[in-house]
């Protein structure tokens, strides 16, 4: 099943969320992304940063594997989504 | 405080470490076992290294150790060689391994330079094969330090090469960047006192390197951008632990 924009988004806020709660992840997620605390709140809208958001939790298998069980949702969705975002059709990190 | 020099360990950093080194061990093993199967997979066990899969486990002392403990953990199934020729023979064969670039290292490393930073190299490697694997890609000449586990300054995940190179390039530990595949380069890193960048290039998956990396990275080649934006975030919380 492929992704529309708007479902990617959403997709890309609840993984943003995910990282927003784990002590341990998030400071690792801003110190490779350039983004500060106050930009997770102002920068959720822009598809760039939802991307990068994606590309992050892609890193590693266990976290994507993580995500997806909380959200019961398929493994290979965060995958879709990040394919339906800026920069998706080949993978850039930044 | 900004990034002035970046420390980058070398097999699984700066080269690949797969596709590098599996196949190099394979026909290494199977000469110092003189041509015997079996021999070979016995010796790949102690080293951490699967014969028939062709890759090493994520604790092989390949990866984490030095080409010293390698010697140690081979010599007693080894009573043809003594530990000085083996030592020898292990340089030898790991200085003519052909290196698989990570990412196209000679651009890289002049637009690293350009920006005004120090490089170094610090490996577990012996000094030797390393300096000839980073010649061997051309770089040599463009690093201001190289040092490997038989250099005077120790071994990671000890941080005696890594503040060895921040005093040789006149650097604070907090503006170097120490960027490597594995977690000694990491806990190298922080014991330093240095930004510590984890890179997925070598066996170690993100989760392993998370907890002692500010930053990771999916290979070297987004140090650039990452220089950019994030290396800036990682000052700004580390300037804020301190003051905290």
């Amino acid at each position: 099943m492929s992704f529309s924009r708007e479902a990617a988004e959403t997709l890309a806020l609840q993984v943003l969320g995910w990282l927003a709660a784990n002590d341990d992840l998030l400071p690792v997620f801003l110190g490779s992304t350039g983004a500060s605390l106050a930009d997770l709140r102002a920068r959720a809208g822009e598809p760039e940063f939802l991307a990068s958001v994606l590309d992050f939790l892609m890193l590693d298998d266990a976290w994507v594997r993580a995500f997806c069980d909380e959200a019961g949702i398929a493994p290979d969705r965060p995958m879709q989504a990040r394919a339906a975002l800026p920069g998706g059709a080949q993978v850039h990190w930044t | 405080m900004r990034i002035e020099a970046i420390l980058f360990d070398k097999d699984g950093t700066l080269f690949d470490f797969a596709a590098s080194w599996g196949a190099w061990a394979q026909a290494f093993l199977m000469r110092i076992a003189g041509g015997d199967r079996s021999r070979a997979v016995r010796l790949g066990a102690r080293i951490g290294f699967d014969m028939a899969r062709g890759c090493f486990s994520p604790d092989s002392i390949v990866i984490a150790g030095t080409a010293a403990q390698v010697v140690e953990a081979l010599a007693p199934q080894l009573p043809e060689f003594d530990k000085a020729s083996l030592q020898a023979l292990v340089n030898e064969e790991a200085a003519a391994a052909p290196q698989a670039e990570a990412v196209p290292l000679l651009p890289l490393i002049d637009r690293l330079r350009r920006r005004g930073l120090r490089l170094g190299v610090a490996t577990n490697d012996a000094e030797g094969p390393a300096r000839a694997h980073l010649a061997a890609a051309g770089i040599l000449d463009r690093l201001d330090f190289i040092a490997g586990f038989d250099s005077g300054h120790g071994a990671k995940p000890a941080p005696g090469q890594l503040l060895a190179f921040a005093e040789h390039v006149g650097a604070a530990p907090a503006s170097v960047a120490m960027v490597g595949d594995s977690l000694h380069d990491l806990l190298a890193g922080r014991a330093a006192g240095m930004v510590t960048v984890g890179v997925l290039t070598g066996p170690a998956p993100a989760r392993v390197l998370a907890p002692h990396a500010d930053a990771i990275l999916p290979d070297i080649g987004h140090l650039p951008d990452w220089l950019d934006g994030g290396a800036g975030r990682v000052a700004e919380i580390l300037r804020n632990d301190g003051s905290n």
